[in-house]
């Protein structure tokens, strides 16, 4: 046999010569690293969003002022019988002085009972309660009774929502616009060739062998492609969470990718290859159809 | 090659015209019987190239029928068609080559297109080489080599299938007399095993030294007179 290069030139049409098939390697390296980064990106935030979502959700309950001890006691015997909450911890006299001071000054001889009565809800890891609901059965007990929503849920919990989503859409985007690149380029490169097309069509090749040669040559490409796309992406990655890991990044509490995001990470290019060797046989099929 | 193969071509009435331009090949009534070698002679312009591509189903033809292998050869789907290709071997005047393509690659071609396997590419391919004289050129994209020697890859590439039918268009008339004889020599043997050679020439020495039948060309036709009307009565 005549050594390792007989594998390339086995490719009667001539996209790998033409430049085409390094660029296609290029385009398809470039579009599998942003997409891998990109999928990353928005593995790290789901990650830290289900961290969040295990996070003890803790509200504070505010009674109308003036409830008086009986009916905070009641509510807390209330509470200490609801599903899903942890403990019920009413907020001390003491400590509320403190925590209104800076607002209100010193009470003094004022009357604590003009303040409303706080009760800190902790509630089981990872269990979401309907305050909606809760407030309307502890109105039934103390009329005027709210939840403090805001504290319900950090404001990192949204960006790191819209954070997983823009991550999401823009691997979605890098991988489509790498299956798009690689239509166009096996169509530029095919009709670049009507030539040897016709040539390879005298000598009776049926359009299943050329389609089947340049699908050949697309996969090759596409593998080489992805797997040096998914490398780079990879040392970055790992890069990026060293050194992230060194300094307080803000939505995120932890960086760390498991073996099963790894996994999940290594669908990208998987897919991106799938989609762009169906794409080319769809170009492919295009372009013979329109030559004959 | 199946035995009851006798015919292996017969036109009747073909014209063709290329696309827009005015006719060049008329009422060409032809028969070639499987295993016989012809040569196709005329001036240049008489339409020889335009005859041998009417038969290698490059062109369509405008008028008349095509019997190829027994089978109607002017509606053929692409499947078949391709068949019938695979079973022919054409020497093109031009070449036609592929540049990005080893010497190599180039003869493997029609052996590939036929899913023969790597093994048997290469040492078929090979062996042909090294007999042609190119045993050093194997490696080389043809724009490196001379114009003799591209001749003889197109020659190889035409050959290496062993097709049942042989169409060469002016095929030695880039050689020197020695490799021509060589090559001519080629196609005999071809022709001994069973190919059906069509050979176009202006070549009137290739003519004296091989006692083959002479089909004469002029103008678009086929010169009556010129061995096919016994053929054809025959047929
Ligand atoms: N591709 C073509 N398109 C239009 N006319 C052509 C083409 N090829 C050849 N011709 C014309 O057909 C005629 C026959 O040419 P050709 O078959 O090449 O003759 P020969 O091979 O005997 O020299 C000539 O008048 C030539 O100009
Ligand atoms: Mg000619």
């Amino acid at each position: 046999m005549t050594g390792p290069e007989m594998s390339e030139l086995e490719l009667d049409l001539p996209l790998a010569e033409q430049g085409t098939g390094r660029f296609l390697q290029w385009i398809l390296a470039a579009a599998t690293c942003l997409a891998v980064l990109a999928a990353a990106l928005a593995v790290l935030a789901d990650a830290e969003l289900r961290r969040a979502a295990m996070r003890p959700m803790v509200v504070t309950l505010a009674l109308p002022a003036g409830t008086a001890a009986a009916e905070v006691e009641a509510v807390v015997r209330f509470l200490g019988r609801t599903e899903g909450v942890a403990f019920a911890d009413p907020v001390s006299e003491e400590e509320l002085a403190q925590l209104v001071e800076p607002w209100l000054g010193d009470l003094g001889e004022e009357s604590p009972l003009a303040i409303p009565r706080l009760i800190d809800v902790t509630f089981d890891p990872g269990f979401r309660a309907d305050l909606r609901e809760l407030e309307a059965r502890l109105r039934e007990l103390v009329p005027g009774t709210t939840f403090d929503r805001t504290a319900v849920e950090p404001p990192e919990t949204g960006m790191l929502r819209n954070l997983r989503l823009f991550a999401l859409i823009a691997a979605v985007a890098f991988v489509s616009s790498g299956v798009v690149a690689t239509a166009a380029v096996v169509r530029a490169g095919l009709r670049a060739q009507t030539d040897t097309v016709d040539l390879l069509r005298l000598m009776g090749a049926v359009d299943r062998y050329l389609e089947g040669q340049l699908v050949d040559h697309v996969l090759r490409c596409g593998l080489r492609g992805a797997v040096a796309g998914f490398a780079t992406a990879g040392m970055l990655i790992l890069a990026g969470i060293e050194i992230g890991g060194r300094f307080d990044i803000r939505p995120f509490d932890a960086l760390v990718l498991r073996p099963v995001d790894w996994l999940l990470l290594t669908a990208v290019p998987i897919l991106l290859v799938l989609l762009a060797t169906l794409a080319a046989r769809l170009a492919i099929d295009r372009s013979l159809a329109r030559a004959a | 090659m199946a035995p009851q193969e006798t015919v292996i071509l017969r036109m009747r009435s073909v014209s063709m015209r290329y696309a827009a331009g005015s006719e060049v090949l008329h009422d060409i009534d032809l028969l070639l019987k499987a295993g016989s070698f012809h040569f196709l002679v005329g001036p240049s312009g008489a339409g020889k190239t335009s005859l041998l591509r009417v038969i290698a189903l490059t062109v369509p033809v405008s008028r008349g029928t095509i019997t190829l292998f027994g089978r109607d050869a002017v509606a053929l789907g692409e499947a078949e068609r391709a068949r019938l290709r695979r079973r022919i071997g054409v020497v093109f005047q031009d070449f036609r080559l592929l540049g990005h393509l080893s010497v190599f690659d180039n003869v493997a071609l029609p052996l590939r297109i036929n899913r023969v396997p790597e093994a048997v590419v290469a040492r078929r391919v090979t062996e042909l080489l090294d007999w042609i004289g190119l045993r050093d050129r194997t490696r080389l994209p043809p724009p490196r080599l001379s114009v003799g020697e591209r001749q003889l890859v197109t020659i190889a590439r035409a050959v290496i299938t062993r097709p049942d039918l042989l169409l060469a268009d002016e095929p030695l008339s880039n050689l020197d007399n020695r490799r021509a004889e060589r090559l001519m020599h080629l196609f005999v043997e071809l022709h001994r095993r069973g190919t059906t050679v069509l050979l176009a020439t202006h070549d009137k020495g290739l003519l004296e030294h091989h006692r083959f039948p002479i089909l004469e060309m002029d103008s678009g036709r086929l010169r009556s007179g010129s061995l096919i009307g016994p053929l054809a009565a025959a047929g």
